[in-house]
Order: structure tokens, then sequence, then C-alpha cells
């Protein structure tokens, strides 16, 4: 793992699924003047939301999408991400989830990359599954109901995105 | 115009089902649906599979109120335009999702008077007559608090 840190300009990539992830992702994006640098790219799972990013004006890459029930897709998920993330060596992603944003995490992280997870205000009283998995190596990992941050170790509240 | 959406990917046939059905009996104006996967064909209302996201928010815009299962992406697109909202959760039991997270989502929000839910046809047949008159209550989410947070982490990565 690379411990160094970036001496300028961090990379930062932000990304989430297609749907409800998204529409949490948005509104953080628009307080994106916070941070010490904006970000480079966005990482989504669909064709769909790519022009909703373009218009942003960063480099959008579309991984696909996969879930517990679109195992098959998981190949093809895999290959995309890990693509995307050899490409651009992000310094820090950040990401409202789901799965395939989860593997993209375990392959930045890989190469070094610092992982912000925020869990979607879908669940309510624990972590998602990728949330469960990410939690595992994340850097920050965020819920938006405190009562899972109450009941998660290593999980902090800190508002909610929607 | 009344909106329909389960999402743009996976199916929800109980719900798309129960609305078509109801449009003669709650006497609804026209709908228009986004259905994804489901493998109803609606017979009484005009549907697409999947909409852009922008196509999405030009419909919702015009929507009169909207009825959807409990994805938080809907819901709080519903909300940020005062769209009053009728949620039927998907439920793990049908086949529906891969848990009940959506049963809990609709009940927080529910109780909190942001939407109406309904677990069933009937349910939805009550909501409907309850629609006119509901006002959703306005939601306060904190972006800017989150991004504080995700801010004085990315901070820690650059040097001094």
């Amino acid at each position: 793992m690379n411990a160094d840190r970036p001496r300028r300009k961090p990379v930062i990539a932000v990304g989430a699924s297609a749907g409800g992830h998204t529409n949490e992702l948005l509104p953080l994006l628009e307080h994106t003047d916070l941070w010490p640098e904006l970000p480079s790219f966005y990482v989504t799972t669909l064709d769909i939301l790519a022009e909703k990013y373009a218009a942003r004006g960063g480099r959008t890459y579309v991984i696909g999408e996969c879930d517990r029930r679109k195992l098959l897709d998981i190949p093809k998920v895999i290959w995309r991400s890990l693509r995307c993330a050899c490409r651009e060596r992000p310094d820090a992603v950040v990401t409202t989830g789901s799965m395939p944003l989860a593997l993209f995490c375990l392959w930045a992280k890989l190469l070094g990359a610092k992982i912000v997870w925020i869990d979607s205000i879908a669940n309510t009283d624990g972590l998602s599954l990728s949330g469960r998995l990410v939690r595992s190596f994340a850097d920050l990992c965020l819920t938006q109901w405190p009562q899972v941050a109450q009941r998660v170790r290593g999980v902090e509240y800190a508002g909610q995105l929607i | 115009m009344i909106f329909l959406t389960v999402g743009s990917s996976l199916p929800f046939d109980r719900l798309v089902a129960a609305v078509d059905e109801l449009i003669a009996p709650a006497k609804l104006d026209e709908v228009f649906a986004q259905i994804g996967d489901t493998l109803y064909r609606p017979q009484k209302m005009r549907w697409v599979q999947t909409l852009s996201k922008n196509d999405f928010d030009r419909v919702l815009a015009d929507a009169r109120f909207v009825i959807s299962h409990a994805g938080v992406g809907t819901i709080a697109s519903a909300l940020s335009l005062g769209k009053p909202l009728i949620v039927m959760p998907r439920q793990r039991a049908f086949g529906e999702a891969v848990n009940d997270h959506q049963v809990s989502t609709a009940e927080r929000f529910g109780a909190a008077g942001h939407i109406l839910v309904a677990h069933d046809a009937q349910q939805l047949a009550t909501c409907l007559a309850q629609v006119v008159s509901f006002t959703p209550k306005p939601r306060s989410a904190q972006p800017r608090a989150v991004s504080q947070r995700v801010a004085a982490f990315l901070n820690t990565l650059v040097d001094p």
C-alpha cells in the first residue's frame, strides 16, 4: 500500500451508482467548494447518468451495474472499475455507493487511495452490504442515520444528504 | 398528469398492476409510467421502460403527484419539488428487492409526514383518496455539514 501522501493537488474521484445513490451524491457535489480540490473525475454505473456528470465538466467513467441478483455482471464491472482505477490512480475516492463503487474503492485502495464511503440514507438500521464490505478498509465511513453510527463501530454520522 | 415510477431497473409488477387497475375506480386522470423491467404491461396508461435522468426530472416537474417504490432518489426528488408522493415499498417476500430496506425507508419518511405509504393495493386506493389534500412536510437535509466532514478528511491528505 502506498503510504506516501500526495505532494501537490490530490486527484479526487467521486462516484455513485444510478438511482438513489446518485441523488445523494449530487447535493454533496454542490458543496465541493469546501474541499481542498475539486473532483477530477466521476464514476457512475449507467450511460443515462453520464450526461448529468458530463454537464459538470469532468471526465466520466461508466463501470456498469451489478448486485446480488446480477452476479454474472460482476466480471464486467471488475474489469471496467479496475481499468478506471489504474488509469486515473486517484488519491481519494468519495462515494455514496453501491456495490460497483465498492469494487472501484477496493482497486483504488490497493493502488494507494484513501476511501470516503457515505452509506445510503436508504439504510436506516445498519450499513448496506456494500457498506459492510468497504468499512473494513475505508478511511472515513459515514452513515446518514445517528442510530447506525451508535450501533456500528468506526462509523460516523455527519448529517443527511437528502 | 400523474407520474408512476418504479425506478429504472428492477421489476415491480405489484405496484404497476395495482395502479393500472385503480385508474378507472379511482377516476385518475392521465398516468404516465416508468416501469423498468416490470413484466406486467399496463392497459390504461402510457409507459416507458427507462427515462434518462434529465427526462425523469422534466416529467416529475410536470406531475400533479407521484406514485413510486420507496427509492430514496425518487423520494428526495419529489420532496425537493414539493410534489405529493405515494410510496409502495418493495418487499423481499414478493421477490421485489434483495431485502426489506424500502419498508423501513418508507416508514421513516412516512412517519415524518414527507410521504404517504401504501403496502398493498387496498392501502393504495386509500392513499389516492387522501393525496388531493396531502401537503408533504418539507425536508431539511444537511449536505453542507456532510461535505464539511469530508473536507476535513480530505485536508489531511494535503501537505500543509
